[in-house]
């Protein structure tokens, strides 16, 4: 066959040829030719209301602390709500404050230590009859405090009598110091009356004569000098209510020679220095007294206090004692209780300071 | 109590209001913000923080208009702030969606999609669409308003939307296929 018949086959063969088209074409057709002439802002629109049908209305539930966190940072700040932000930082610092307050209460118990005797009754006086007597040094009140132990009892037995028998407008001048073993700070209880004339005399005569018997002489003299010269019938005496109930030989109208006793080291308040309150109407300007004493009452009368004050049992060495107190006080910050400094160093609660400078008496109490 | 009673407590100072207040529109106020941000923890933050400036700016409130829709107001604000600082917005406005990614099949408003899905479909547009978006299709601001709170042209905002309507298109779509299958 000739190349032209073929062609000429194949024209004639399909032309004018139909081919019936899927009638699901022209469907599609449609769709597609639809879709392509919808306007755009018409499916923008179906768009932006479906998001905002499906989120108008919606409310996501906010977490429960969302709302304490809303009150505590910017509606109500300064409410303290929660402890747990600071309680780290103040227990810290209450650590640091009880190590401390424990270094200084063991230096201090450390420095009273070395004196013998670890008690001193010391006074500062300046008078003017008798001379001035110096402040005692510790080795005299120790020396003294030992060869004159029964003496004390026993004027710590009599004074009272005497005192209260003053109190009463005995006409009676008797001079009584007596170191208390119990405070641990020597206690200088003194009975005056206001006698002049040979009672004073005689006062002085047996005060000197007490002295001089106890080795104490300074003290007599200077404790007489008040008693000639005051007029006044009060009479404080302060004697330990340990020592008082001690029995012991009673001298009865011994003039009460002064006696510093010691009972055992008293580290605590070796340093302290104690003298019975003054009578009002002794000439102020002869004597300075300073007492340094527990508790921030006034002194006590004659045994008004409490043996068991000024008992110490505790015979546990004082670093244990000390580090027990800090330990006790450590658990009482972790359970939120009251922290007692005077309890974490073994130092008294209140400390009460009183002066009497010329006819004034000038107190002070530091609470620990 | 009414919402007028409500205000006026809480412009008292009154807690029991305010916190009455905070439950009233706390979960509408939180949908807003996660509108916005793709982390739930910031669009809490950011509800913290609108409602703090909506507490302390109520005294100033006069009343004019709707109370809810001055509150969004803050919302937005207040999100769009945290936005910027969690998502820096600017990077998100490269050309994202190319011509081929668009979708071929609009979605329709009668679409069953829920809330959550719908939160979750914006949370995976860029920054910038779903910020354009958002305000544009959703809070009905204008071109001018979007151009002049984001800091961009309104040509930009224009083409963001644009671009933001097809990928969603496209991915409203594909959700829908998933839901179906399932």
């Amino acid at each position: 066959m000739l190349p032209e018949d073929i062609d000429n086959l194949f024209r004639d063969g399909l032309d004018g040829h139909v081919t019936p088209p899927d009638p699901a074409l022209w469907a599609r057709l449609a769709d597609a030719t639809n879709a392509a002439g919808a306007p755009p802002a018409a499916d923008d629109a179906r768009l932006d209301e479906l998001f905002r049908a499906g989120l108008a209305a919606h409310a996501t539930p906010p977490g429960r602390a969302l709302w304490e966190r809303l009150e505590d940072e910017h509606l109500r700040p300064p409410r303290p709500r929660r402890a747990a932000a600071w309680w780290p930082r103040a227990l810290a610092a209450a650590v640091a404050l009880l190590l401390v307050a424990g270094g200084a209460g063991l230096l201090w118990r450390h420095a009273a230590g070395l004196r013998p005797g670890t008690e001193l009754a010391a006074r500062t006086s300046a008078r003017g009859t008798q001379g001035t007597a110096g402040p005692l040094r510790p080795s005299e009140i120790s020396g003294t405090s030992k060869t004159n132990q029964q003496n004390a009892v026993a004027a710590a037995t009599g004074a009272p009598a005497d005192a209260l028998d003053a109190t009463a407008g005995a006409p009676k001048g008797t001079l009584a110091t007596a170191a208390t073993p119990a405070t641990t700070a020597p206690q200088v209880a003194r009975a005056a009356t206001g006698q002049e004339g040979p009672r004073a005399a005689r006062a002085m005569k047996s005060t000197s004569l007490a002295a001089a018997e106890n080795n104490f002489s300074h003290q007599a003299t200077r404790l007489a000098v008040p008693a000639s010269s005051g007029s006044s019938a009060t009479k404080r005496a302060a004697v330990s209510p340990s020592v008082a109930a001690r029995p012991g030989p009673a001298r009865s109208g011994a003039p009460d020679a002064p006696a510093p006793a010691v009972r055992g080291p008293k580290p605590l308040d070796a340093g302290a220095l104690a003298v019975a309150p003054t009578p009002t109407a002794a000439p102020a300007s002869a004597v300075i007294e300073v007492e340094v004493r527990r508790g921030s009452a006034a002194p006590a009368p004659v045994a008004a206090a409490t043996a068991e004050t000024f008992s110490d049992d505790d015979d546990r060495p004082v670093g244990r004692r000390v580090l027990g107190g800090l330990l006790r006080q450590a658990r009482h910050v972790v359970r939120g209780e009251r922290v007692s400094l005077a309890e974490a160093t073994g130092l008294p609660e209140n400390l009460t300071l009183q002066a009497n400078l010329g006819g004034r008496t000038l107190s002070r109490t530091i609470r620990l | 109590m009414t919402e007028a009673d409500l205000i006026a407590a809480c412009q008292r100072g009154e807690p029991r209001a305010q916190r009455q207040l905070y439950e009233r529109l706390a979960g509408l106020m939180l949908t807003v913000c996660r509108r916005y941000l793709k982390r739930r923890e910031d669009a809490e933050e950011a509800l913290l923080l609108g409602f703090a400036q909506m507490f302390r700016a109520l005294p100033t409130y006069r009343g004019e208009g709707s109370f809810e829709g001055w509150v969004r107001r803050i919302m937005v604000n207040r999100a769009l702030m945290e936005l910027r600082r969690r998502e820096p917005l600017t990077l998100s406005f490269d050309d994202f969606a190319q011509p081929e990614n668009l979708a071929s099949t609009p979605a329709t408003a009668d679409t069953q999609l829920q809330a959550d899905d719908l939160l979750a479909l914006l949370a995976e547009l860029p920054a910038g669409y779903r910020t354009v978006f958002n305000l544009y299709a959703l809070e009905g601001y204008g071109h001018q308003e979007i151009a002049a709170l984001l800091g961009i042209s309104e040509g930009t905002s224009k083409s963001q939307l644009s671009k933001a309507r097809a990928l969603l298109q496209r991915r409203v779509t594909h959700q829908l296929i998933i839901n179906n299958e399932q």
